[in-house]
């Protein structure tokens, strides 16, 4: 009983409460995010929420070895925060986490709630808090843009991956030693999560260099007036 | 000319994503990713496929639509990135269109 899990929990590894229990959490996340987030919707934002989805939902199909027999991939969480905010960048990702497993097997149904949780809100949100706090230093520079974007994408990946030890503590299957799977889990995703970052990187600022107005971290906040309008 | 401008990096991203979909993704590496990589630590995989030892994912199933699922191929993968763009795209839009109606 094998199957492929790219960075998505399958079937059986979590209970049936804690799987529940996530569907709950990613369901309620959504809804807020898809509340919060029209206040930062503006004419870019639909076509740019659309080919970025698109290009994640790509480039997780796209393994690169990272460790004699590991592979790694993007997977997104603090570029489409960075570039959309942490509202629409949630929703994205979890259009894409969404389709993998109803469409292409990946990542089980009854887990879907847990990976949504992971990939398409906590490490969203985890990417988008740091590169909040540092976004002086992206404002402030271009190579400062990078450097944020790169921590971003790095503490984002090892955020998605700690989501996942907290579910499995609360509900995994197996009687593993938590002790271990921590170590091993935010190891491998902390190597994983320094390519996240050069890619992060790269992306925002190829952006940042043809159209700097597409990055909502470094947009100017919009007047009350037109944020209501 | 921001629009001239925004409709060549649309169509530019757009070729981008179609050439990773459908021409890079057979190129992929075949080794486990990092959390499948984890969740197999402490297990051995068996002919018949079942995970001998002890780990998180020895109790994992079969997603119950693997059957039906439309695999990996560069095509399938190319029509996958094709829908999410047009709900992203579409879902984002709307979402707009309820904010400026409230």
């Amino acid at each position: 009983m094998t199957v492929s899990v790219a960075m998505h929990l399958s079937d059986g590894v979590l209970d049936v409460p804690t799987s529940v229990l996530f569907g709950v959490v990613a369901l309620a996340w959504l809804a807020l995010a898809a509340t919060r987030g029209r206040i930062d919707i503006d004419d870019r934002t639909a076509p740019l929420a659309g080919l970025l989805a698109a290009f994640l939902f790509a480039m997780q199909l796209l393994n690169v070895p990272v460790l004699p027999g590991v592979s790694g991939h993007l997977y997104g969480g603090a570029l489409a925060a960075i570039l959309l905010g942490p509202w629409v960048g949630a929703l994205c990702l979890a259009v894409v986490v969404v389709i993998q497993s109803l469409l292409f097997a990946d990542g089980g149904l009854t887990a879907l709630g847990a990976n949504v949780t992971n990939m398409a809100l906590l490490g969203t949100a985890c990417g988008f808090a740091v590169a909040l706090a540092a976004r002086r230093w992206a404002r402030r520079s271009r190579m400062g843009l990078l450097g944020v974007a790169f921590v971003a994408g790095l503490v984002s990946t090892v955020a998605a991956a700690a989501g996942f030890v907290v579910e499995y503590a609360i509900g995994g299957q197996a009687d593993v030693p938590l002790g271990g799977l921590v170590v091993v889990v935010i190891g491998v995703h902390a190597v994983i999560g320094i390519g996240e970052g050069v890619i992060t990187a790269l992306a925002v600022g190829a952006i940042a260099r043809v159209r700097p107005d597409l990055i909502y971290l470094v947009r100017p906040a919009p007047e009350p007036a037109e944020a209501t309008a | 000319m921001i629009a001239r401008q925004s409709r060549r990096l649309a169509l530019v991203a757009t070729v981008g994503i179609a050439v990773l979909a459908v021409g890079m993704s057979a190129f992929a590496s075949s080794a486990p990713d990092g959390l499948e990589w984890a969740l197999r630590d402490g297990c051995t995989s068996a002919p018949s496929g079942e995970f001998v030892g002890q780990c998180p994912a020895q109790h994992e199933r079969d997603h119950v639509l693997v059957e039906y699922a439309l695999g990996n191929t560069g095509l399938a993968a190319g029509a996958g990135a094709a829908l999410v763009l047009l709900l992203a795209w579409g879902g984002v839009a709307l979402l707009r269109k309820r904010g400026a109606r409230e």
